[in-house]
């Protein structure tokens, strides 16, 4: 299925840029594996979702983005759990969000993005992702995929042109 | 101020303070138990929660086997409400070979335990999750029970005969006259009289000791345990080989405890004890040989205790120490009258070890009063088990506290405060009355709230509003108390699901959400 | 094994239960799923009777942000745990009848005349609702003088080179054989050939959610069997009924413990398919000039579940002369046999009031969805006709 924009992640930052893009007049799929914690603050869990569905854009709810494919520096397609066509667009954005929305997975030594294999920062050292204090800023909170200065999502080092990191699955 | 003279005052709120307090007060001898936190805060809450059924000791410690399984029969039925009858199993993987198995059904059956051998196929029919690797089985009476209802059961026994329980008050001295312990200093700097004064705090007995001029050799040894999320076996899990490190998996309420570590550890760090990732591993990597599952399951905390040994040389690892009781008298020890310790022992013993000190106290205070505590089921455990019946949020409830749900009012309190552990309002209510609470950590022990999957995350703050109404404290302090509290046991084992259930605290707490 | 661990507690699943919006006594899918379940693990008497509420509708497992499989947990409880409840005596003849479609359609389909006209009748519908429980506002599917089966015999399909198989259901079979015959004239105008399937079984989701397990396991198996068939001559297999697909799919394999992974990718819905098949243009349709339809799409709970919603509409929005609003994605409420059960009925309605004021609003001439007993529930709660795509499809074309 071809679209202007694929957006992984219906939360909070996948659907502003969801909705800047749709009042540009862009074709607009939005893949959201679950609702987002922001849900809790719309009147209905999927209101923000539901409007965008109405103005045109195709919402792929309970979906999950399994992976991306990259061919020289860019991202070609993205392939989902439910569909058996991959989703091709021009450009890709990623809100996967961090590991509560499973935008990051992490074991006992590792943290990575799943979905294109992006570049994470984390400390190798996993005493030192939490901060003893509950009160205190919590290292894990600021976890995530690299980017160059345009936003462009980092890849073995190579910023890829048409994949965008925005919300919390950033590095900051 | 003056202050009752008591016969006894028992230091110390664990289950050895509280099984003595308990056993005096049944002999009608005035009694006061004063603890400096809350009950069962110390190494009686921190456990796996196994009433043994001997076996494990049974090669090494004959002694210490035949106790255990007959306080395992006697806490079956006077605690029926803390006790489940999971039975246990002791299975042996190829590295362990047989030869020990055979010893050890050997040795169990003269302590008197029964020990029957099960074909390897057949207790993967009875424990699917088990190692499929096993050669061997054990079946054994070993059971799971609950420390904090335990605990919970005998102090409000005591009371219900009439004992003084005395929380959140440090002793800060044994105060002496001509020789003679004659009573208690507190933090407040009261002075509380007893003809005798029992020394039950576990660990911290040492120091108290001390002060009174009595010297004790005690070795702290920590032990640190993980909390899986839900029961992944009926039964208590055992290796069948010589004790060691993570060999025992048992299922209680609803989730299974790994454990143990056995590590010598410095007596001042036993204030705060704490699991550090390097056990956390230790562990996991144990457990999953017992139950290969375990690699998978999510593990909700990790937490650590630390057993009161008494050796002569303090040396070693504290394994091979006896894990026996130990009842000192001090007039006959050191010449120092009105002073007793009982300390070692185990959760499983320590109705017996009250026993031995409440005898003691009667010859010193000249009763004859017989000890009625094997006989008589404790509060929660009398008559009839309530049966199951809607409402549906009390079952969690009569499953805990037995009979005692008469004791809380369900009309009015029935909703579920802490949905994990399924927790009603009528059950803070009832903590809140009979022990006191100063926190949610308090009430925690009481009531299991916030024990569960999300260790608060979710529920929390309703819990707050709810107990700082009753309490009159700010819920933003209780709050706060046990975000923190929670979040100690959490980091050693921060990743993967935690650490998803740690960005949802850190969020919910912060109201982002 | 069910993934209880990856619960979060977070409880974005209570906010889109649409059962626990309406019955207090629903304890709601977080309580009933991985938080029951942890207690049914120490002991079965923790089995809730009010987990009978459950709509299996899975609007909570696609809300999940952890992929717990929620409404599996509670379906397999319900059939670990709940047999026991299941009812005697008439309840347990009704919950019996509703949940034997196939059975039941095999005895009525001969004697579809007299049997619709006395399940109209008015003492015969009291009875019912006072006697056996069926609640008297529903009315059952008309049953039909000719089943599918035996129409489609009569269709020679001998002159294609290319089939494709279609597992029709209990309701094209026995109610409705119209929507079965409008997707063969689709299939035969667009080249394909359709057979059936060397054996067919009503897919078993009536008779997993009436406490039947272990027979809707049976007949689950007779139709992997034959999928397996059709799947090794090369044909898919299409169906029109978005329920039977998900249950094929997904509650095969996840709550009655069926393989089906090799063939499992086979099973898919007829819009689907066409969609892809037109896109790839391997398929192309005519469509008649003069066709005008006001159609709003409302998305099925297992539509929703299976994600597949995007290709019926977007087949919609293929016909020239058809106006689609796409609704919001709200329960009709009738889950299957639920709403038929008179201690339901309430529950249903309320539950579907969301859809049936969206409805009304738009006030089209038609509904189109892919699930039979939304369509019933539709109709009777709204009195606008409901049409399965395939319907509106096979008016669209020149055939």
């Amino acid at each position: 299925m071809r679209f202007d924009v694929v957006i992984i992640g219906g939360g909070w930052a996948g659907c502003s840029a969801a909705e800047k893009l749709v009042e540009a007049g862009r074709k607009v799929c939005i893949v959201s594996e679950g609702l987002s914690l922001s849900a809790v603050k719309y009147d209905s869990p999927y209101a923000r979702l539901a409007a965008l569905q109405k103005q045109g854009a195709v919402v792929l709810r309970g979906d999950r983005a399994v992976c991306g494919k990259i061919e020289d520096g860019k991202v070609v397609e993205v392939r989902t759990r439910n569909q058996d066509e991959p989703l091709v667009a021009d450009e890709y954005i990623l809100a996967t969000g961090k590991f509560f929305s499973r935008g990051l997975l992490s074991d006992k030594d590792h943290v990575w993005e799943p979905v294109f294999g992006a570049d994470v920062d984390y400390d190798p050292d996993r005493t030192k992702w939490y901060d003893p204090d509950f009160d205190a800023p919590q290292p894990f909170m600021k976890f995530g995929v690299k980017t160059d200065a345009e936003g462009h999502v980092l890849v073995e080092g190579r910023a890829i042109v048409n994949l965008t990191a925005v919300g919390d699955i950033r590095n900051d | 101020m003056a202050l009752k003279e008591y016969d006894v005052i028992i230091v110390g709120g664990g289950i050895t303070g509280a099984a003595t307090v308990r056993d005096c007060a049944l002999r009608g001898l005035s009694a006061l138990l004063i603890e400096r936190g809350d009950i069962c805060d110390g190494a009686s809450g921190r456990n796996h929660g196994l009433l043994h059924s001997g076996a494990r000791y049974a090669v090494t410690d004959r002694e210490g086997a035949e106790e255990c399984i007959k306080e395992n029969r006697i806490l079956r039925r006077i605690a029926s409400n803390c006790v489940e009858q999971t039975e246990g199993l002791f299975i042996s993987l190829p590295e362990d070979g047989l030869d020990y198995q055979a010893n050890f059904i050997k040795k169990c059956r003269e302590a008197g335990i029964d020990a029957e051998a099960i074909d390897p196929a057949e207790a993967l029919r009875m424990e699917p999750a088990i190692n499929p690797r096993i050669i061997g089985a054990v079946k054994v009476p070993d059971a799971s029970v609950d420390p904090f209802r335990l605990v919970d059961a005998h102090i409000l026994d005591a009371q219900r005969h009439g004992a003084d329980i005395l929380k959140f008050t440090a002793v800060t001295e044994l105060v002496k006259e001509g020789g003679r312990v004659v009573g208690v200093k507190t933090q407040k700097g009261d002075v509380i009289r007893a003809r005798e004064v029992v020394l039950a705090a576990g660990i911290w007995t040492a120091g108290l000791a001390r002060e009174a001029g009595v010297n004790i050799g005690m070795m702290p040894s920590k032990g640190a345990l993980i909390i899986f999320g839900h029961r992944v076996a009926k039964m208590v899990i055992n290796r069948c080989r010589k004790p060691a490190n993570a060999d025992i998996l048992v299922p209680g309420d609803v989730v299974s405890v790994l454990g143990t570590t056995s590590d010598k550890v410095p007596i001042e760090t036993c204030d705060d004890m704490h699991a550090t990732p390097e056990e956390v591993e230790l562990l996991l990597r144990e457990g999953e040989q017992l139950v290969p599952c375990l690699a998978q399951t999510r593990i909700i905390r990790a937490y650590a205790g630390v057993r009161p040994l008494v050796v002569a040389d303090p040396a070693g690892d504290g394994r091979n120490v006896s894990r026996g009781i130990v009842l000192l008298d001090h007039e006959e020890r050191d010449g120092v009258p009105g002073l007793i310790t009982i300390t070692g022992g185990k959760l499983t013993t320590a109705r017996l070890m009250a026993e031995m000190a409440t005898d003691l106290i009667c010859k010193k205070l000249g009763s004859s009063a017989k000890c009625e505590t094997a006989v008589k089921p404790l509060p929660g455990s009398e008559g009839r088990k309530p049966r199951f019946k809607d409402p549906f949020n009390m079952r969690a409830a009569i499953g805990r506290h037995g009979n005692e749900v008469s004791q809380m009012d369900f009309k009015t309190g029935g909703e579920i405060l802490c949905e994990c552990e399924s927790v009603t309002r009528a059950e803070i209510e009832y903590a809140v009355k009979n022990f006191g609470v100063r926190n949610i950590s308090d009430l925690r022990r009481h009531t299991r709230i916030g024990m569960g999957t999300c260790q608060g995350s979710f529920c929390i703050k309703k819990i707050a509003d709810v107990l700082a109404d009753i309490l009159k404290v700010p819920a933003d302090e209780l709050v706060k108390e046990y975000r923190q509290e929670r979040w100690k046991g959490m980091t050693p084992v921060m990743w993967g699901d935690t650490l998803r259930e740690a960005e949802y605290m850190q969020k919910t707490n912060k109201d982002e959400i | 094994m069910t993934n209880l661990e990856q619960c979060l507690k977070c409880n974005l699943c209570t906010l889109v239960c649409p059962m626990m919006e309406v019955n207090p006594d629903y304890p709601g899918p977080k309580k009933a799923g991985p938080d029951g379940e942890r207690y049914r693990l120490k002991d079965p008497a923790f089995f809730d009777y009010a987990l009978k509420y459950c709509l299996n509708c899975k609007r909570c497992e696609v809300a999940c942000p952890s992929d717990v499989r929620i409404g599996d947990m509670i379906q397999l409880a319900r059939i670990k745990y709940g047999s026991q409840a299941r009812r005697k005596g008439l309840t347990g003849l009704r919950d019996w009848t509703l949940a034997n479609t196939d059975l039941v359609g095999s005895l009525a389909s001969p004697f579809a005349p007299v049997v619709n006209e006395v399940l109209q009748l008015k003492p015969v519908k009291s009875v019912m609702d006072g006697m056996l429980g069926v609640d008297k506002h529903r009315t059952f599917p008309k049953y039909s003088k000719q089943k599918f089966v035996n129409w489609f015999r009569k269709q020679d399909q001998s002159a294609f080179d290319k089939f494709v198989s279609y597992f029709h259901g209990c309701y094209v079979n026995y109610n409705y054989p119209k929507q079965g015959q409008d997707l063969v004239k689709i299939l035969n105008s667009a080249g394909y050939g359709v057979h059936l399937l060397e054996k067919e079984k009503c897919c078993g989701v009536a008779l997993m959610s009436n406490g039947f397990a272990a027979r809707a396991k049976k007949q689950g198996a007779v139709n992997l069997a034959s999928i397996r068939k059709a799947a090794d001559a090369g044909e898919p297999v299409l169906t029109t009924s978005s329920t039977c697909t998900f249950t094929m799919r997904d509650e095969y394999p996840d709550v009655l413990g069926l393989q089906n992974s090799d063939v499992r990718d086979n099973i898919m819905l007829a819009t689907k398919w066409l969609y892809e098949k037109i896109s790839s243009g391997e398929v192309k349709l005519k469509f008649r000039k003069d066709f005008r339809m006001k159609v709003v799409y409302h998305t099925a709970c297992h539509m929703q579940k299976m994600g597949w919603q995007l290709y019926s509409i977007e087949l919609l929005r293929m016909i020239p002369g058809l106006t689609l609003t796409v609704l919001d994605q709200n329960c009709c409420g009738i889950s299957g046999t639920f709403g038929f059960k008179k201690e339901n009925y309430g529950f249903s309605q309320k539950i579907g009031s969301k859809l049936f004021e969206d409805i009304r609003t738009n006030n089209p001439e038609y509904v189109a969805t892919d699930c039979e007993t939304c369509k019933w529930q539709i109709e009777m709660s709204t009195g606008i006709p409901v049409l399965n795509p395939i319907e509106i499809l096979a008016e669209a074309i020149e055939l």
